[in-house]
């Protein structure tokens, strides 16, 4: 079971202001969960308090009931928390096999660390290919790829995902998606951030909408979709699926 | 054409040893972002402890390594977590980190002058004034052994930093310290260890030192304006570019000697950071600076 | 209407409060506001009238020789403060300035007879020029790689220096001593021209602070990729800044190396007298006006209690560090930051 909760939390960087003012959140187990809104509103924020690279200034993080904030990132994998952030976060001087084994860094069972490395090649047959290429010349979707399959080799109980889609053509973007479809299907937790809030709401369940770093509205992703008013604010201008061959 | 070799030859195994004080400053500075002023003043710590071994206890100036190289190490160890982890989450951590070490710096050079007087040392053990003589070119048999025993420092660094765990550690935390954490890498622990180990590099070359040239307490500051000059033209971060730099930047250094005289060498590399921070500012091997 | 704008003026007023630049003249009351405007005069005023006083204070000369030293390393300080301490680029060998103005106006003294006090300005100005030109090249980078060239900067002076036989080379130049009818009044003129210094250089630091030079420069400070950003031209400030802080600096070095009577490289171009620069600078409290003031003094006054009690100079620089360090690890803003930050700052001495 890893149904995450946040509760009251307020956080800001360094001495600055509060960019989640009290949120209050719960994602349950087993689902995915889009979080969306306007830029600015600390969506991105959300998972670095998660994942221990802020710390909240008041609040609680619980997972399962424990408690979890307040730790270093290096101690979060511990608990099952594991983030792949905007910028994917590789090493660029390693290779993609390098990249991975890093990955199981804190894996001391060799045997097993090797099983989970075969079954990421298995599902990622392009990362067998360029397993020894440097990770700073991959395109981003091939990065995207090697940073979500660290989530393979770790297993988390709670993946988080902070904008997968950034910076990808459409095509690699639905790939992306359908991945961590997979991901979940495996039974991991995702909660995911995305500025395209509509592929993200097409990939999740539970959709949850943020503004000004608080909770504004939550429900199931598609009852999302067809809220007038959400769609208004936060999915483009009267929400209206846009007719074929017309850009958004 | 023989003077050219004899030149290169002095300026390489010369480079060498700059090239060990290099790396483990380029190190500390990777792994962590810390400009240590204070890496060539524990280098003449360690000339003192190994001139005193050599003085007092007959121990030759490259035995004496198997007593600076740990003992540093754990001096650095003990320097990061004392001082340089209490100000790790600071706004203005470059900053503080540079006016810290500078300060180190002045007090260990104090004490070293208080204890040991500014009188001049080194260590003369026989090889120091020895050569070998082949054809016409003459290899400083002391610079020979420095050079060797640089070479193999060297390789060891890059055998932890390639195959052993820490070393994976270590190299993840330089390339990307968020990417580290989020795949466990206890950073602080991580970078205690470079500290340590950069450290203990700065005492294994106090070591060689020790022989190789005349210290007092004062000596520290050429030594460290060197040793940045040399990153800085390598690439700061780079441990590959402390290399090239050392090797590149100390023959130069030989022939300008040979051209004008011992007082201006020091000039080639303060002069070389200046040329290339204005045609090249991030060094040889070092990435754009991102503003 | 007017209560609308009261609203706002009382948003503004408690951001400037909260920001705590410099009180508002609102906020203080009338004794506040006249020791606020007196203090800084009336100080001036005692410094100008102690030479006068002369056989009334015994140990005349000693007193008036204490005062001057306080009074340069105050403009070196306050100097250094403004590429150091309001733009954030540490500058480890600040003291170049000093060996060229010192040179400059030696080197025409002793070759074309023109006193000290007459180029000391000039040699300022030459010392700007050099600032604008070096730091074009050196502030390229970050502020990392910067530290590092203004060491190299100081050792490469010293090789200079050192062998440029026109200029002495490691003896120096001689100066010809001031010959008055009373020997006593010799250190008076060099207690006004290090006062002057002094004032013009806290004077200069109080404009830039308080000016839009000095608000772009704190942006720099701050956070230099937001500054660019937000449109500031970062280069274009920092080179002004490295500049500006040579002036004074130079000035001085001139003065100085006249009341030595003698330039050497060994006396101008260490590494002590630039540790010493950076520690009155980050004691004080870096990046405010006052600061540089009270470290100079402080610094000052104890290695006076320290030479006299300790004598050798390897303690005093062992000591010298152990301040350094203890003061960042523990109250980095410095004496005048951190009171500032703890509201505990009579608001007279809130000078920025």
């Amino acid at each position: 079971m890893s149904t995450l909760t946040l509760d009251g939390v307020r956080a800001g960087y360094g001495r600055g202001p509060d960019i989640l003012n009290g949120i209050s959140m719960t994602v349950e187990s087993g689902t995915t969960c889009c979080v969306i809104g306007p830029n600015g509103a600390g969506k991105s924020t959300i998972l670095k308090v998660v994942a221990g690279l802020v710390r909240p200034r008041e609040g609680t993080i619980t997972l399962d009931g424990e408690r979890v904030d307040g730790r270093r990132p290096d101690q979060m994998i511990g608990t099952g928390i594991c983030l792949v952030p905007q910028d994917r976060s590789l090493f660029p001087e390693m290779t993609v096999a390098e990249n991975l084994r890093m990955a199981g860094y804190l894996i001391t069972d060799k045997h097993r660390l090797e099983t989970r490395l075969d079954a990421v090649y298995d599902r990622f047959p392009l990362l067998r290919e360029r397993a020894h290429q440097r990770a700073r010349t991959l395109s981003g979707g091939q990065q995207q790829l090697v940073a979500l399959s660290r989530a393979l080799i770790l297993e988390p109980r709670i993946l988080l995902v902070d904008e997968p889609s950034l910076g990808l053509a459409p095509l690699v973007a639905d790939q992306i998606f359908d991945t961590l479809r997979q991901f979940n299907e495996l039974g991991m937790t995702i909660l995911l951030v995305e500025q395209n809030a509509r592929k993200g709401l097409e990939t999740a369940d539970v959709g949850f909408v943020v503004d000004l770093g608080r909770e504004k509205f939550q429900g199931p992703a598609d009852t999302i979709l067809e809220h007038p008013e959400i769609r208004e604010l936060y999915l483009g201008r009267r929400g209206r699926r846009p007719k074929q061959g017309i850009a958004p | 054409m023989t003077d050219i070799v004899q030149l290169l030859i002095l300026g390489i195994l010369l480079g060498g040893v700059y090239g060990v004080m290099a790396t483990g400053l380029t190190l500390v500075y990777g792994v962590m972002g810390v400009v240590n002023l204070a890496h060539a003043v524990v280098m003449v710590a360690a000339a003192y402890m190994a001139f005193f071994m050599w003085q007092d206890w007959g121990v030759d100036p490259f035995v004496s390594m198997i007593a600076t190289i740990p003992v540093f190490f754990a001096v650095g160890m003990g320097l990061y977590y004392v001082f340089f982890q209490r100000i790790a989450g600071s706004a203005r951590f470059g900053e503080m980190t540079v006016l810290l070490s500078f300060g180190l710096a002045l007090v260990i050079e104090g004490v070293l002058g208080f204890a040991f007087t500014g009188i001049y040392h080194t260590a003369n053990p026989g090889y120091a004034t020895k050569t070998f003589d082949i054809g016409s070119v003459i290899v400083p048999k002391g610079q020979l052994y420095a050079f060797v025993a640089s070479v193999v420092l060297l390789a060891a660094l890059g055998a932890i930093l390639y195959f052993t765990r820490v070393g994976y550690a270590i190299r993840a935390t330089m390339q990307n310290a968020t990417a580290a954490q989020i795949v466990g890498v206890n950073v602080n622990r991580v970078s205690a260890v470079a500290f340590g180990i950069g450290t203990a590099m700065a005492g294994a070359a106090g070591s060689l030192m020790s022989y190789l040239f005349t210290f007092f307490p004062g000596a520290h500051w050429q030594f460290i304006a060197l040793l940045l000059a040399l990153t800085v033209v390598g690439g700061l971060g780079s441990l590959r570019g402390a290399l090239v730099g050392a090797i590149g930047l100390s023959v130069a250094a030989a022939f300008v000697t040979d051209l004008a005289g011992p007082n201006w060498s020091y000039l080639t590399f303060y002069l070389a950071l200046f040329v290339v921070l204005l045609v090249r500012p991030q060094g040889l091997f070092g990435r754009k600076v991102s503003v | 209407m007017s209560g609308q704008s009261t609203s706002v003026e009382n948003g503004v007023l408690s951001a400037r409060r909260h920001r705590s630049v410099s009180p508002v003249a609102e906020d203080l009351t009338a004794k506040q506001r006249w020791t606020r405007r007196l203090l800084p005069p009336g100080i001036l005023v005692i410094c100008l009238v102690i030479p006068m006083l002369g056989p009334v204070i015994g140990s005349y000369t000693y007193w008036l020789q204490i005062l001057t030293t306080v009074f340069m390393w105050v403009a070196l300080a306050s100097s250094w403060n403004i590429i150091g301490g309001f733009t954030g680029y540490v500058s480890l060998g600040h003291n170049v300035f000093m060996a060229i103005g010192g040179y400059l106006s030696a080197g025409i003294f002793v070759y074309y007879g023109v006193s000290p006090f007459i180029t000391a300005i000039g040699a300022g100005l030459v010392c700007v020029a050099v600032g604008l030109v070096v730091g074009l090249i050196m502030l390229r980078t970050d502020g990392d790689a910067f530290i590092i060239a203004t060491i190299a900067l100081l050792l490469i002076a010293r090789i200079l220096f050192d062998n440029w036989t026109l200029l002495g080379g490691s003896n120096g130049l001689s100066l010809p001593l001031l010959s008055f009818a009373d020997p006593d009044l010799i250190p008076v003129p060099f207690y006004y021209a290090m006062l002057v210094c002094a004032v013009g250089a806290v004077l200069l630091g109080y404009w830039v602070r308080h000016s839009k030079f000095g608000l772009g420069l704190r942006a720099i400070a701050e956070d230099e990729v937001r500054a660019e950003v937000a449109g500031v031209n970062t280069r274009l400030l920092k080179v002004a800044a490295f500049g500006v802080s040579g002036f004074f600096t130079g000035i001085v070095g001139a003065m100085w190396g006249y009341s030595l009577s003698y330039v050497r490289p060994e006396n101008f171009l260490t590494i002590t007298i630039a540790a010493q620069i950076v520690l009155m600078a980050v004691i004080g409290g870096k990046g405010t006006v006052l600061g540089p003031i009270v470290g100079a003094v402080l610094i000052v006054a104890f290695n006076e209690a320290a030479v006299s009690k300790f004598g050798s100079s390897e303690l005093n620089l062992a000591v010298t560090g152990v301040f350094l360090v203890v003061a960042l690890l523990f109250f980095p803003q410095g004496i005048v930051g951190t009171l500032r930050e703890r509201r505990r700052l009579p608001r007279a001495l809130d000078w920025g």
